[in-house]
């Protein structure tokens, strides 16, 4: 189905599916894998680069970097506490990823380099080899399952099984239900929210290629992208809190 | 399902490069930074605990100076005071030296002043003697026995120096 084409854009095309660009053996890499691989391979590089020759007093790259990985750490320690050095990598790479992913695809030559082929039917197809990351529910879901993981993973850890089945019964036993859907929504809505935004965000700069407008949107996606880094991260952090709260609380309060 | 481009492997696939991503940056940023955070914050301690120790060093030195200080002036000051009484000393000393040295010198003076006026009385009474001895002798043109007229004479001169 054409996306564009629906809303009255013909000739424009973008799919909410990724296109496939190559395969590798059994596996088909599909634009927005091979853009997650270019966000990696340019925060490892840029890492590497940073921590490469580590000074107590920093300079550059290293300070950029500290203060990142700072300011990070204090949010997380704010919310978990001690328990920040577990959690941290899972939840500072959740910002990093997604802040770089999205302001990546503003770049020019995202969903405008590319190929066009044939498709099963025969028509002409256009498939563009750079697309966002986030611009594909493949690469939410699995950020939000691992948000998903963490979260109860870090309730398990903290409560004990029976303690976090007890926390989950909280306040009143029969809650129980409405809690565990209420947990099961968090990774849906995570992903789901992440998707659209990107993937909207994506559409719109296509359908404003027009100058200075297109410059306007261009900067609100810049906006956009850290708001959505944050938003993931944010809630990540605080249901996880969440989740690990109160451990003490259940000790006497549920005899 | 399709149209929304959902897919088992693909979705796996992202879990893995996501998961190998955060131990990419858990090696390369995350570990090396936030361990240096650490050792930064017990430098910057070290460092207080290093200026805390100096200073009160420096206090303790400073205290040890004030008080060898005082100690030296008060030693300067003695030596000065001492000073200031040996010279006097010494100049009451040469005071009183001077003073015995010249009543030394006044009493020598005045002994050999009365010796010799001793003396010269006793020369001047021989040549008395003899000189009137030789103008008596003359005067009389006698034959006097010298020795006894001397002897008289002698006699008178007493007399006569008893009287002035």
């Amino acid at each position: 189905m054409d996306f564009l084409e629906i809303i009255g854009f013909k000739g424009l095309h973008i799919s909410l599916a990724a296109e496939p660009l190559f395969h590798i053996g059994p596996i088909t890499i599909t634009n927005t894998i091979f853009t997650a691989w270019i966000v990696m391979a340019v925060l490892a590089v840029v890492s590497f680069l940073a921590t490469r020759k580590m000074q107590v007093v920093p300079s550059g790259l290293q300070n950029f970097a500290e203060a990142v990985v700072e300011m990070l750490y204090d949010l997380v320690e704010s919310v978990v506490g001690d328990r920040a050095r577990k959690v941290f990598p899972l939840i500072a790479t959740f910002f990093i990823f997604i802040l770089v992913a999205n302001w990546m695809g503003i770049l020019p030559g995202f969903n405008s380099i590319g190929v066009w082929e044939h498709d099963y039917e025969g028509h002409e197809l256009f498939i563009p080899i750079f697309r966002a990351a986030n611009s594909d529910l493949n690469m939410t879901i699995a950020m939000a399952l691992i948000a998903f993981l963490l979260i109860h993973a870090g309730g398990l850890i903290v409560h004990k099984p029976l303690g976090y089945l007890k926390h989950l019964a909280g306040p009143l036993p029969i809650l129980i239900l409405i809690n565990v859907a209420i947990e099961s929504f968090v990774p849906v809505s995570l992903s789901v929210r992440l998707f659209g935004n990107i993937f909207a965000g994506e559409v719109l700069l296509l359908v404003m290629r027009v100058p200075v407008v297109g410059a306007a949107f261009m900067v609100l996606e810049v906006l956009f992208g850290l708001i959505q880094a944050l938003i993931f991260t944010m809630l990540t952090l605080i249901f996880l809190g969440l989740a690990m709260s109160g451990e003490h609380e259940h000790d006497g309060a549920h005899a | 399902m399709g149209e929304l481009g959902l897919n088992p492997t693909y979705l796996a696939f992202q879990i893995v490069n996501f998961l190998l991503l955060v131990f990419l940056l858990h090696r390369l940023l995350y570990r090396p930074i936030l361990n240096m955070l650490d050792q930064r914050k017990e430098r910057i301690r070290e460092g207080q605990e290093a200026a805390e120790r100096a200073r009160t060093e420096a206090e303790q030195l400073r205290a040890g100076f004030e008080k060898q200080l005082e100690e030296s002036r008060a030693h300067a000051r003695k030596i000065l005071d001492d000073a200031a009484a040996a010279a006097e000393r010494l100049r009451e000393e040469s005071v009183a030296n001077a003073r015995d040295e010249a009543q030394r010198i006044l009493d020598r003076g005045r002994e050999e002043l009365r010796a010799e006026m001793a003396q010269a009385r006793r020369e001047l009474r021989q040549e008395v003697a003899t000189l009137s001895v030789v103008v008596a002798g003359k005067l009389i043109q006698s034959s006097l026995d010298t020795e006894k007229n001397r002897e008289l004479a002698a006699r008178l001169i007493a007399d006569l120096g008893e009287q002035s």
